[in-house]
């Protein structure tokens, strides 16, 4: 792979097509996570990014196994990714014992399983697969800050009654994706 | 009493949860009915599962369970879907399995399904379900007239000749969705 096709592919996965923004992958967990501290927002993200790593890892020769049995995708990659989450939550437990940050949500957040499946989906080879995922990972990292800096800023003017909460984040999510489609 | 419940207790509306399948499968009307029915019978179908096994289920493994009821049932919908509904599992693609770790159908098993007994939690499921099914197939229906003109595939008059690209594409959708919210938040008692 050459340096050329790295930069491509990163450039999609982390802007262009930033998978929180562009497929909708994790955009509960990104409203969620936004609200919290910088720390834990920081924590969070590099937590998903290296669950997305391992993840594609171990599911990537599994879906290469599972040619003759892809209907079994869905249920071994579920348990899969959440397998993984387990164990990031005990090595999070052990490393960081400050940590309070709850790492079990991941196992919920759709940009974790959503990655896995577009990469077996669009046939990503081994290298691919892997780069894709450290740069979706990024772009879920970037989506956190983005959108909370863009709600920090918002939270400080009047918002009309119907539009306080979930409708106003919405607004900002849409204004970021118009944002990063004309990428 | 159903139309105060949508409004004030909708998961999606409220706290965002179970965005992705609403925001991802209404390009077209008949994606977002596809994508509707499939994640309120998942919901139900789970919940009722999980209900039944809640007695003999521990905290420890109840979010990896309710992870793999909804993966299982995610599958058979996807199977189902790809046998009798070719074009509209062609149209829902990823996001048909996506359902397997979706917030809102998890959390409703981890919350609801394993505490209460099985006809508080079928009650609640079917609510939870139809409220996600309103909102889902609106936008679905709003999102086809403006993107492509047409509802449910057949040309809408004015409309099919001033059609507004965007509302097809990601950024469109979450202007439809705001605004849906927005609405809803002007009929809701107190907008947090």
């Amino acid at each position: 792979m050459s340096a050329k096709e790295v930069i491509a592919i990163m450039f999609a996965c982390i802007l262009a097509n930033n998978y929180v923004f562009q497929n909708f992958f994790g955009v509960e967990a990104v409203a969620l996570d936004s609200e919290k501290g910088i720390k834990c927002m920081l924590f969070n993200g590099l937590t998903v990014t290296a669950v997305l790593i391992v993840s594609t890892l171990i599911t990537w020769p599994i879906n290469a196994m599972l040619a003759s049995a892809s209907y079994l995708q869905t249920l071994v990659f579920a348990i899969v990714t959440t397998a993984v989450v387990y164990v990031a939550d005990f090595v999070a437990k052990k490393v960081c014992k400050e940590n309070k940050c709850s790492v079990l949500s991941i196992a919920i957040n759709s940009v974790v399983m959503g990655a896995c499946l577009v990469n077996a989906a669009n046939g990503y080879g081994f290298g691919t697969s892997v780069l894709a995922s450290v740069g979706v990972g990024l772009g879920y990292l970037l989506a956190t800050f983005v959108v909370a800096g863009v709600r920090e800023r918002v939270n400080e003017k009047f918002i009309p009654k119907a539009w306080r909460g979930a409708p106003i984040l919405a607004a900002e999510m849409a204004i970021i994706a118009l944002t990063l489609f004309a990428l | 009493m159903m139309e105060k419940d949508i409004i004030s207790k909708n998961p999606v509306m409220v706290l965002f949860l179970g965005a992705c399948p609403a925001l991802a499968a209404t390009t077209t009307a008949t994606a977002s009915v596809g994508m509707a029915v499939s994640v309120c019978l998942i919901l139900v179908l789970s919940s009722v599962l999980m209900s039944l096994m809640r007695k003999g289920v521990g905290d420890a493994i109840r979010l990896p369970l309710a992870i793999v009821i909804s993966a299982g049932f995610a599958s058979i919908a996807q199977m189902v879907m790809a046998a009798y509904l070719p074009k509209v599992y062609a149209m829902l693609g990823v996001y048909l399995a996506i359902v397997a770790v979706n917030a809102m159908v998890v959390t409703h098993q981890q919350n609801t399904a394993s505490q209460e007994g099985f006809g508080a939690s079928l009650k609640q499921a079917v609510i939870t379900g139809i409220e996600f099914c309103a909102l889902v197939i609106v936008m679905g229906i709003v999102r086809e007239i403006l993107g492509n003109g047409t509802c449910f595939g057949a040309k809408v008059p004015f409309f099919a000749n001033h059609t507004i690209a965007v509302f097809g594409k990601a950024g469109g959708a979450f202007i439809v969705f705001a605004i849906l919210l927005a609405v809803a938040g002007c009929f809701r008692k107190e907008a947090k």
